[in-house]
């Protein structure tokens, strides 16, 4: 089955509010791609990208693609509606990236949703992968699915 | 006589459940009417009036600017008007706080703190999705998801997490408390204790929202979820209302009727790259991810102070969700980090002889949710021996202001 055109969330979901910094992490996600923004002189990853390495305050910086593959380090059955046509609940996971193979000196978490997993399979640590929703030709949300 | 900062009156509209405030103050008024009231009663408690007032400070984007709130209530010349960071609760204390430097250091004389809140006349901040979702609705071809420009910093830090349902405070503040649970195993029947306690002080304050609604653990436990763990009754309030604090020098104090209240130590602030907690910041150092984030600020509080948390007799703890009340009881050390549940089976928090007397007014869970400047308020009454669940001898409390986002502190002392 062809991920890239599966849906679990509705349109009316509200849309990435960006600036200059967050776009082109943005613009990567359109194109499916998983990245973190790396300070180019320390070597941080950071989320979202912003205008300095908040560990060295360089601004020297490169989007390192990473593989989208990460662990689960807390999440959120959400039972309230975000949006209309909603499936309740919803999970809310904050997923730690791995960054193996890359020059990056930290995991770096995104917050995300998990779908496609009962409430009862819920563990925070088991392995995920990311797995893209193509909401329009300009935005792709990245979610996470357990890995099994 | 010294300038040191104290509390010498306090205030309140009646508090109503959201949209029904018309029916406490016979009369529908307006979010800045009912500062004005808080205010007056605040400034009369003290022995004070209007007159005598040559500041206001406020928190939280609170829309009822100080310029414009001297200007309706007449105030002789304004000389001091201060609102803290960002939006939340965070900063309730720290307003009291600012009011405190202010009148320290001669800026002003009589600096009111207040907050009004009515969310019946504007957005509830619990639905603040369902208006989301609302936004452009009935258009005939919705136009494709696209990118929208954030052109705040709050804007841009909220729309990276938008995108994935992160709008309520019940989803931000649930996931340190699962992480929480899952290091600790905390259980929901520890939150459910804080929650009944709460709702018993509640029980005994004619103030009280809640004040004729009595809850069971089984309620607590049966009631709906929200974001898991956390249920309905984990959950503060949506109320409509305001309040107020009167803060001047101990030279002025002296003349008034109250027995002032010393601010003995305040604190204000946040861990590095902390942004907005939780809410936006899934990078919160691994450390600090499972806690309340503001033990680095109890600890700069207790040393400013020259106490310790054994010398508290009463607390009133920010209480947006049960779970940030038991991160907050570790982060303030009043249990070692990860005993938050075993401190809550203690029945520590009970008026009646808990160890730890807290949120004795019932605070943000049953009293109402006034952005927790109503804890100051409750603060200086338990010294004042004016609380419904009166603390013998209470002579420190400790008064918090959230927990999960940037925050602020006080250490009250009574005369």
């Amino acid at each position: 089955m062809n991920e890239q055109t599966q849906r679990w969330f509705p349109n009316s979901m509200p849309a990435p509010m960006v600036d200059k910094y967050s776009l082109p992490w943005w613009q990567a996600c359109a194109e499916n791609r998983m990245t973190a923004q790396r300070c180019k002189s320390c070597n941080h990853a950071q989320l979202p990208p912003a205008p300095l390495c908040s560990e060295c305050r360089g601004n020297d910086f490169e989007l390192t693609a990473l593989s989208g593959k990460g662990r689960l380090y807390t999440y959120t059955a959400v039972h309230q509606p975000v949006s209309m046509e909603q499936t309740l609940p919803f999970i809310i996971a904050v997923i730690e990236l791995d960054v193996e193979g890359t020059p990056c000196k930290n995991p770096v978490r995104l917050m995300s949703n998990l779908v496609e997993c009962e409430e009862a399979d819920l563990e925070i640590g088991k392995p995920v992968h990311v797995v893209w929703e193509k909401m329009s030709d300009m935005v792709s949300i990245p979610r996470f699915k357990f890995t099994v | 006589m010294s300038r040191k900062a104290h509390i010498v009156g306090v205030g309140e509209t009646p508090y109503a459940k959201w949209g029904r405030i018309a029916e406490v103050m016979q009369g529908d008024v307006t979010e800045h009417a009912l500062a004005h009231f808080a205010i007056m009663k605040a400034v009369e408690d003290a022995g004070l009036s209007i007159d005598d007032v040559d500041g206001l400070a406020s928190f939280a984007e609170d829309r009822n600017e100080a310029i414009f709130i001297a200007a309706e209530l007449g105030i002789p010349e304004l000389r001091f008007g201060n609102m803290v960071w960002m939006p939340g609760g965070g900063g309730g204390c720290a307003a009291v706080s600012n009011a405190a430097m202010a009148v320290e250091t001669g800026q002003a004389e009589v600096v009111v703190v207040y907050r009004a809140l009515c969310q019946g006349e504007f957005m509830r901040f619990g639905h603040a999705a369902e208006l989301m979702a609302n936004d452009g609705g009935g258009a005939a071809e919705p136009p494709p998801v696209s990118f929208q420009q954030a052109n705040t910093l709050m804007l841009a830090a909220m729309g990276q997490v938008m995108p994935f349902g992160m709008l309520t405070g019940a989803a931000a503040f649930a996931l340190p408390f699962r992480r929480h649970m899952h290091k600790y195993g905390t259980s929901s029947e520890h939150l459910g204790k804080i929650a009944v306690t709460f709702r018993e002080h509640a029980n005994r304050n004619p103030r009280a929202v809640l004040k004729d609604k009595p809850l069971s653990l089984e309620q607590h436990q049966g009631s709906r979820m929200i974001a898991d763990p956390f249920r309905l009754f984990d959950c503060c309030m949506e109320n409509d209302g305001a309040c107020a604090v009167v803060v001047t020098t101990e030279e002025r104090a002296r003349s008034l009727k109250k027995r002032p209240v010393e601010i003995v130590a305040s604190v204000q602030g946040a861990p590095k790259g902390y942004s907005f907690g939780s809410f936006t910041n899934a990078n919160i150092d691994d450390a600090i991810y499972a806690t309340g984030g503001t033990e680095q600020m109890a600890n700069r509080l207790w040393q400013k102070a020259g106490m310790r948390p054994e010398d508290v007799d009463v607390a009133q703890i920010y209480d947006h969700f049960t779970g940030s009340v038991l991160m907050q009881l570790e982060d303030f050390g009043f249990c070692k980090r990860g005993e938050g549940g075993d401190f809550i089976d203690s029945g520590a928090l009970s008026w009646k002889g808990g160890s730890l007397p807290t949120n004795t007014s019932g605070g943000s869970l049953s009293e109402a949710y006034m952005h927790g400047l109503n804890h100051v308020l409750e603060g200086a009454r338990s010294l004042w021996g004016e609380s419904c669940c009166p603390v013998e001898n209470a002579n420190v409390c400790l008064v918090t202001s959230a927990a999960g986002v940037p925050s602020s502190a006080l250490l009250l002392k009574g005369h």
